[in-house]
């Protein structure tokens, strides 16, 4: 579309960038001011220490005993998926577990493709809080790929979390109960 | 046994609510392709403070084969879900087990 050797990995970065800048605009301005200077020689960099960015939370180790990295990620907008799925399913009987696998379907949609270089992906609960633990393979990293896969699933949240947010606020109204007659013979 | 009616079940299918779409639709730049591609391409640096993050979308940085990429990944998703409603207990027997 833009006709760039680099395409891929640039678009990555300004996706990462517009993304910040939508929704975490106060640290859009510390990313530009951090790395003023940008060039094709520096997207890996660029992106790998900026991806941190997007979520509240983020960090990433080395794990020796596999000699794996590992990317760890926490947000608020995960938290507020599984309160606003849960709230949406008070009218029905649905465990938090469904709400908690619903959640993990989303994040592995978006997170299982091969672009992204993830080996492998573990979702842990602190309370009700997941977090995500991403695994790279030592040696193999897809920055561009990783990058978009992460936005696209940050967005998709927070949009679903909107569409949420509006349907409970008017859920009184949008809530189609079934006739009397057949609550009673279902009781 | 609950009756089964068609007029409640439609009523149901519409309330389901409007499909949130994976991505944006790709959409090009002319500001991405002149300020960031082709000054890339020319060997110059970019200047990030000196680039406007508003005059872009989302879209804008969206691949082209995201779409189809997207699409691919649901169909692919679907036929393991159909696999698994095969697997169900009802199925091989042939018999309705909803309406």
């Amino acid at each position: 579309m833009y006709d760039n050797d680099y395409e891929y990995d640039i678009l990555g970065v300004l996706r990462l960038l517009r993304f910040v800048q939508m929704y975490r605009p106060e640290r859009a301005a510390r990313l530009v001011a951090g790395e003023t200077q940008f060039s094709t020689e520096q997207i890996l960099e660029f992106i790998y220490y900026s991806i941190e960015e997007i979520f509240d939370d983020c960090y990433s180790e080395y794990d020796e005993m596999s000699g794996s990295e590992l990317m760890c990620i926490y947000d608020t907008v995960f938290d507020e998926y599984l309160d606003f799925s849960a709230k949406l399913m008070e009218a029905h009987p649905c465990s938090v577990q469904a709400v908690r696998r619903r959640f993990e379907d989303i994040v592995t949609f978006f997170l299982s493709d091969r672009n992204c270089g993830i080996f492998d992906m573990t979702i842990r609960y602190e309370g009700n809080s997941p977090q995500i633990q991403l695994e790279f393979a030592e040696g193999y990293w897809e920055p561009g790929g990783l990058v978009i896969a992460l936005t696209d699933l940050m967005h998709y949240l927070i949009r679903e979390n909107e569409h949420m947010k509006q349907i409970i606020e008017k859920r009184s109204d949008k809530i189609v109960s079934l006739p009397k007659h057949c609550m009673e013979e279902a009781a | 046994m609950l009756e089964f009616h068609p007029e409640i079940f439609t009523e149901l299918l519409h309330s389901v609510p409007e499909k949130i779409p994976y991505c944006e639709k790709p959409q090009h730049s002319e500001y991405l392709q002149t300020e960031v591609f082709d000054r890339l391409r020319r060997g110059e640096t970019i200047d990030l403070t000196k680039l406007d993050l508003n005059a872009f979308d989302l879209c804008h940085t969206a691949m082209e084969w995201s779409e189809d990429h997207y699409r691919g990944m649901e169909q692919g998703w679907q036929k393991g879900f159909n696999k698994m409603l095969k697997l169900i207990q009802a199925s091989p027997r042939e018999k309705r087990a909803f309406f």
